[in-house]
């Protein structure tokens, strides 16, 4: 649906975005990075915003930039928080909708909808200034799909959220996206990210670093051996049996826990491993890899 | 001794009742502060600090009258607040050593208080610079500085990781275990967070709707009856499931290539059939871990 | 026996802490520091110092120009005619603009800027109250403002009480220079709460720097405007006075007739003489004390209120 074609844009002197060729499907998408690396960049070049001083971007296979016909498709919901505080979330929804230029029963049915989509129905009425920070969140969520839109743009949408309006946003998102529709959230709080989706794209310093399913990117990453923790009633037994085998880089053995971590190039030949020595009787009562989440991944990847 | 105590508490603002007939022990060490917006965490934090004029009962912290001893109170007390906050025109160290004299620290000390935690809160040759230069993450940094310098025995964090990239939010969280362990001094962390809460914490306090909902254990709130085990596998198989219950595990969930398993024996026992079972089904075992649900899945089940 | 190692890391505070009352001289330290810190303000002070420059200049001229040239007469007749007490007066107002600068320069931003840092937070989580945090910023405020007024006014007294003798300088009135101080203090005191006031309204500096700047001057125009009008108007001879305390009603006009008051004058022309009719009479002391007490307390109490330990968290 979007596509980046060696995308480059400058601010002056000053980098934006270098270089990006990417494609986003439906579903959810994270946009990853830390402050500056280029995530409202790419934002606002996929929504037509600005232009890319080299390179494509293409929505829908058209130039976005100033073309209402994209505009059509696209639902941005900034990270900015100021609203006309005295409307009400419907009042404030319907104008936005009269400005895409739809008609005034035409805008009351639609804002109905989408305020029911994002679960705001029965709140919208009282004005905006008494909203917590979800509600407020809703109603930008609202405002963005009222046109019922193909793509759709979050830029930090949990940010502030508590742990209740934080679940119940995520799983108004999930929802869209199982009807389809793409998602793209920028963040950089990772847990969120991780309990929305796998798919990300990791931006630094203006370049895409990654992009793709985060278990993928892991496997790839091979500077960084695999850590597994190992629990096992015989534990000094299961260390010498590891050292053994040629894809284990080092194992040691963590007094305080009682637990040996195994550092190994081959992940999928140790998981064998393991099985093969269950057989012989020595039997791991615990499994876990502190590398395989998106937090390692990140750090692996930013830092290397 | 608890660090602070109170008893029946109410605090009314006009007709709204922020807290009502509120009763806690805050024990020593790292306690999380939990609850969804509204739920009183301000009202509680200020009554921490000695601003509240209970409608009804009371309570002491630090030995300190809530209600006529704010003063002393904030002697032993640290706070740093959830906004961005500094006095404009200073350095880091003037503006440090200013809040320590504000403290009562004499005007030397407090100049040598000023560097020592700056050092320690690692803004190292920054510190000489104007504070409104800093960037979020030296913001937070001297924010947690600001509240240490008079050495505080209770500290109090409100979001402390707020608007933080994963990298600073690693080295701010380990700052914050490190000041509560061993050091000394007593934190509350409030967060909307909830893996910030599990990593830093030992205990949490979840209030609701003006009350307290639960005190516990991180370890006991996220454990899970009859611990059953969750297992890992490379790619789904329902044929694996089968030949665990063939073994006498019990199938209680999947999600993803994640199975979760009740077994009878002790922990060693499940392994084996569950190995023996992978081993039959010709699966990989990738994870093998006690089954634990997350503080948010914890927290959101006590709030409903 | 300590360890050979020590911990470097962090460690808590067991020194000895200042007393409580105390506290409200740190904050007004920090601002006393900020104030004198900047260049501004030491060259609106010089500036601000005109008259008396102008006056030490003239009157040496003469002073040369009679010992030279025989202008004795000459001498006598300006020297006879000077009123000392006036020429504090004068002072005041010929470098009033300047003056109020400097209470700009050193209060606008006082509570103001804090707002918007959202400093408050940082002081009131201290143990250290919101009587602390006014106090300190009054008189951090009132201090630069009353030097600002007294350094030029002492100089010029002690350039007066070693040159002026011979003319009644310190015959004249021997309770000038205590007078002269108290003015300096009650006005200084006035244009602090009333700068205090206005800079806890607003959240910027600037915002609070042109509200200040505005009232004095728009106040100013006003007062002068009315009185002018009805100066024209030939009202009846009992009228007039009223007429006059039109001029009051302004914050300069508070501030003048503070002076006015306290040095016990209607005001005089040192270098030209516009006419007795341009003399405004110094107020009535019920009048003083409705156009200096109304805004002061209007304002301090508005400041005590906007100044909130409760709204410090959330």
């Amino acid at each position: 649906m979007i596509e980046l074609r060696n995308a480059s844009r400058w601010y002056g002197e000053v980098i934006g975005l270098n270089d990006v060729s990417c494609e986003i499907g439906p579903g959810v998408t994270a946009l990853l990075g830390q402050n500056g690396a280029g995530k409202s960049t790419l934002m606002r070049l996929v929504t037509g915003q600005i232009r890319p001083t080299t390179g494509d971007v293409l929505v829908f296979g058209e130039d976005p930039f100033a073309n209402p016909n994209v505009f059509a498709k696209l639902g941005l919901c900034p990270d900015i928080d100021s609203f006309p505080e005295h409307l009400s979330g419907r009042d404030f929804v319907i104008r936005m909708a009269r400005l895409m230029g739809l008609g005034a029963s035409e805008a009351k049915r639609k804002v109905e909808e989408a305020l029911v989509t994002v679960g705001m129905a029965e709140r919208a009425a009282k004005p905006l200034k008494g909203y917590s920070k979800g509600m407020r969140q809703r109603i930008k969520l609202a405002q963005a799909m009222i046109h019922d839109p193909e793509i759709l743009l979050l830029d930090e949408p949990l940010n502030g959220l508590d742990p209740v309006g934080r679940r119940e946003f995520m799983d108004v998102l999930a929802g869209l996206a199982n009807q389809g529709k793409s998602i793209i959230v920028s963040s950089h709080i990772l847990f969120e990210v991780e309990q929305m989706t796998r798919s990300i794209l990791l931006l630094h310093r203006g370049r895409l670093l990654a992009a793709g399913d985060v278990s993928s990117i892991r496997e790839l990453i091979d500077r960084h051996p695999h850590r597994i923790r190992l629990r096992c009633e015989r534990l000094r037994e299961l260390a010498s049996e590891c050292v053994k085998w040629p894809f284990v880089v080092s194992a040691e053995i963590d007094p305080l826990a009682n637990e040996l971590e195994v550092r190994t190039k081959q992940a999928d030949l140790f998981y064998d491993g393991l099985a093969e020595l269950a057989q012989r009787g020595i039997v791991v009562t615990m499994i876990q890899s502190p590398d395989n989440n998106l937090e390692s991944v990140y750090e692996y990847l930013v830092e290397a | 001794m608890p660090i602070a105590s109170i008893q029946g508490l109410t605090v009314r603002y006009g007709s709204f009742t922020a807290l009502s007939d509120f009763s806690l022990e805050l024990p020593e060490g790292c306690v999380g502060l939990l609850g969804p917006n509204g739920a009183g965490k301000t009202t509680f934090l200020k009554t921490l600090l000695g601003f509240i004029k209970p409608a009804s009962g009371g309570g002491h912290v630090l030995g300190f009258d809530i209600a006529r001893q704010g003063r002393e109170i904030r002697q032993g007390l640290g706070y740093m607040p959830e906004q961005d906050c500094h006095i404009p025109g200073m350095s880091a160290v003037s503006f440090v050593a200013y809040a320590g004299e504000l403290a009562g620290l004499p005007r030397n000390q407090a100049l040598r208080r000023a560097h020592e935690v700056l050092e320690y809160t690692g803004l190292g040759e920054a510190r000489y610079r104007n504070v409104d230069t800093y960037s979020t993450g030296m913001r937070q940094r001297i924010k947690l500085a600001q509240a240490l310098v008079h050495g505080p025995k209770l500290l109090l964090l409100d979001e402390p990781t707020n608007g933080l990239d994963p990298k600073g939010r690693q080295e701010m969280l380990t700052l914050v275990r490190d000041i509560s362990h061993g050091k000394g001094v007593n934190v509350l962390v409030c967060s909307h967070l909830l893996p910030d809460i599990e990593r830093t914490c030992d205990e949490v306090v979840v209030l609701h709707q003006g009350r307290l909902r639960a005190q516990q254990s991180v370890t006991n709130l996220r454990l899970l009856d009859g611990a059953p085990i969750d297992v890992e596998l490379r790619e789904f198989s329902p044929v694996f499931i089968h030949a665990a219950e063939a073994q006498g595990l019990t199938y209680i969930e999947a999600r993803g290539h994640v199975v979760r398993l009740q077994g009878r024996g002790t922990q060693e026992e499940s392994a084996a059939q569950i190995y023996q079972a992978a081993r039959s089904a010709g699966v990989q075992v990738r994870g093998l871990t006690l089954a634990q649900r997350s503080l948010e899945e914890a927290f959101l089940e006590v709030i409903q | 026996m300590s360890s050979p190692i020590s911990d470097l890391t962090y460690r808590g505070y067991q020194g000895g802490l200042a007393p409580d009352k105390s506290r409200w001289q740190v904050i007004f330290r920090q601002a006393l520091r900020m104030a004198l810190k900047k260049r501004a303000y030491w060259i609106l002070m010089v500036l601000s110092g005109a008259h008396y420059l102008i006056f030490i200049a003239v009157s040496y001229f003469i002073d040369s120009f009679a010992g030279n040239m025989g202008g004795e007469q000459l001498k006598e007749q300006f020297f006879n005619r000077i009123i000392w007490r006036d020429q504090f007066l004068q002072g005041f107002q010929l470098g009033h603009f300047l003056l109020m600068s400097i209470a700009l320069l050193v209060g606008a931003g006082a509570i103001a800027n804090d707002n918007r840092s959202k400093a408050l937070l940082v002081y009131l989580s201290k143990p250290c109250s919101k009587r602390d945090y006014l106090i300190g910023k009054w008189m951090g405020m009132f201090v630069p403002i009353a030097m600002a007024l007294a350094i030029p006014a002492t100089i010029f007294y002690f350039y007066g009480a070693m040159n002026y003798r011979e003319f009644g300088f310190l015959t004249d009135d021997p309770w000038l220079y205590p007078k002269v101080i108290g003015a300096i203090g009650l006005a200084s005191a006035f244009q602090s709460s009333v700068i205090l006031g206005i800079s806890s309204l607003f959240d910027q500096g600037r915002l609070a720097g042109a509200a200040y700047a505005g009232a004095y001057v728009l106040t100013g125009i006003f007062a002068g405007i009315a009185q002018t009008i009805a100066a024209n108007q030939k009202l009846p001879e009992s009228v007039m006075p009223w007429v006059d305390r039109l001029h009051y009603l302004s914050l300069y006009g508070g501030i003048e007739g503070i002076y006015k008051t306290v040095l016990q004058t209607d005001g005089s022309f040192s270098f030209r003489d516009r006419g007795e009719s341009f003399l405004v009479p110094r107020p009535e002391l019920w009048l003083l004390a409705v156009v200096v007490i109304l805004p002061v307390t209007g304002l301090l109490w508005a400041a005590w209120r906007k100044v909130r330990a409760v709204e410090v968290v959330g």
